[in-house]
């Protein structure tokens, strides 16, 4: 869409920033993060024309992310899937959080990232960003059934995996 | 605590940093054709264009409820989406100026590109960024530069569509046509704007097809 205005496309990009910048670091792009959601927003204009008029575009745009994230990753990724699991976590867990304790949230990050991937992906976008079942659905490209029973899956790895189940506090 | 729970208070415990500052520029400096860089050499054009988006944003436009119906800037035109539109419109008023278009090019400052197939106008209008032309058939198109600020709002009810052959957007429906600067209005019938060069043109009084086969042939 050559005739879109970008003064607009500026207003989109300052309010999807940050939900932008958010998605790429949970699906790890890392020190790429800046350059991956820049990509994205170019990209996201670039194929406005095929964008569905009256759809969101928040999913859309986050799909996008999600795809530069995985071409990040993948490029970069001459690192075996072990050392990534021992190597130590790079994102900062707020300490001031009181519902749940850091010590449960980091072993909840580890739990998380140790899932395959499919199932890492349903859970960062559905719980860690906190994104509706429709949205999560539109971001990974799949079913909404898919989503569902992906996600049923992995909460129960992710049951059987963490120390203390569920602890009641 | 449920398992959901805990995994969303984890999600949102991590601290993301703000977002680079630059971004905002860098993307639009990219997408509106600038020299393609990943970092902006110029922080000050950075700066400003930044800057100008936020005045942009701030001076025009509602809440952006993120689709694209409801953001659409086509250059100088933006259109914006209302609840009810009315179900006619007049004919486009027509151009009574006399200028020849040499004289048109002079006063805007822009050569005005014209649809071959129309053969000669009859009536001219210009001002600063700005021509009108008309033709006896009651075919009006109007040609301005695009800034960052609409020249014009269109407030369509429905039937905005792309119509791919042409870059362009189809206004099927009569519509208000808001000129900013002047807080004047009219209502439209269907109109097709486009832009090409950082000119926005409108063209308003004849059916879709034809207006496409137009502006393919306008230049």
């Amino acid at each position: 869409m050559r005739g879109g205005d970008s003064a607009a496309y500026g207003e989109l990009v300052v309010r999807h920033a940050p939900v932008a910048k958010r998605t790429a670091v949970f699906l790890g792009a890392g020190a790429d993060t800046d350059d991956v959601v820049q990509e994205a927003f170019v990209k996201a204009y670039r194929a406005l024309g095929g964008f569905r008029d009256g759809a969101s575009f928040r999913p859309w745009l986050l799909r996008i992310v999600a795809n530069e994230t995985r071409n990040v990753v993948r490029a970069r990724g001459r690192r075996s899937r072990r050392e990534e699991l021992a190597a130590p976590l790079d994102v900062v867990l707020d300490p001031a959080e009181q519902a749940v304790s850091l010590e449960r949230r980091t072993e909840l990050l580890k739990a998380v990232r140790a899932l395959p991937e499919q199932m890492r992906l349903v859970v960062t976008c559905r719980y860690l960003l906190d994104l509706d079942e429709q949205e999560t659905a539109a971001v990974l490209g799949w079913p909404r059934g898919t989503v569902k029973s992906r996600l049923h899956r992995a909460i129960g790895r992710l049951r059987d995996a963490l120390p203390d189940k569920e602890v009641q506090r | 605590m449920n398992l959901d729970d805990e995994l969303r208070v984890l999600g949102r415990s991590v601290v993301v940093p703000p977002v680079d500052e630059e971004l905002t520029a860098a993307v639009l400096s990219r997408v509106a054709g600038a020299p393609v860089r990943k970092r902006l050499r110029d922080r000050w054009r950075a700066f400003l264009a930044g800057f100008l988006v936020l005045i942009a944003g701030a001076a025009l436009t509602p809440p952006v409820r993120a689709t694209v119906a409801e953001w659409l800037h086509i250059g100088g035109v933006q259109a914006v989406p209302v609840g009810t539109a009315p179900t006619s419109a007049p004919t486009a008023p027509p151009v009574t100026g006399k200028l020849t278009l040499q004289d048109a090019a002079r006063v805007a400052g822009f050569k005005p590109a014209v649809p071959a197939a129309l053969g000669a106008p009859a009536g001219v209008e210009a001002s600063s960024g700005f021509i009108a032309i008309g033709w006896a058939n009651g075919v009006r198109l109007e040609q301005f530069h695009s800034e960052v600020h609409p020249l014009y709002w269109k407030k369509y009810y429905n039937g905005l569509e792309y119509v791919h052959e042409v870059d362009a957007f189809w206004f099927a429906t009569p519509h208000e046509l808001v000129l900013v600067n002047e807080q004047r209005v009219r209502i439209a019938g269907p109109t097709l704007v486009w832009v090409r060069g950082g000119v926005t043109f409108r063209l308003e009084g004849v059916d879709k097809a034809r207006a496409v086969e137009l502006a393919r042939g306008t230049s």
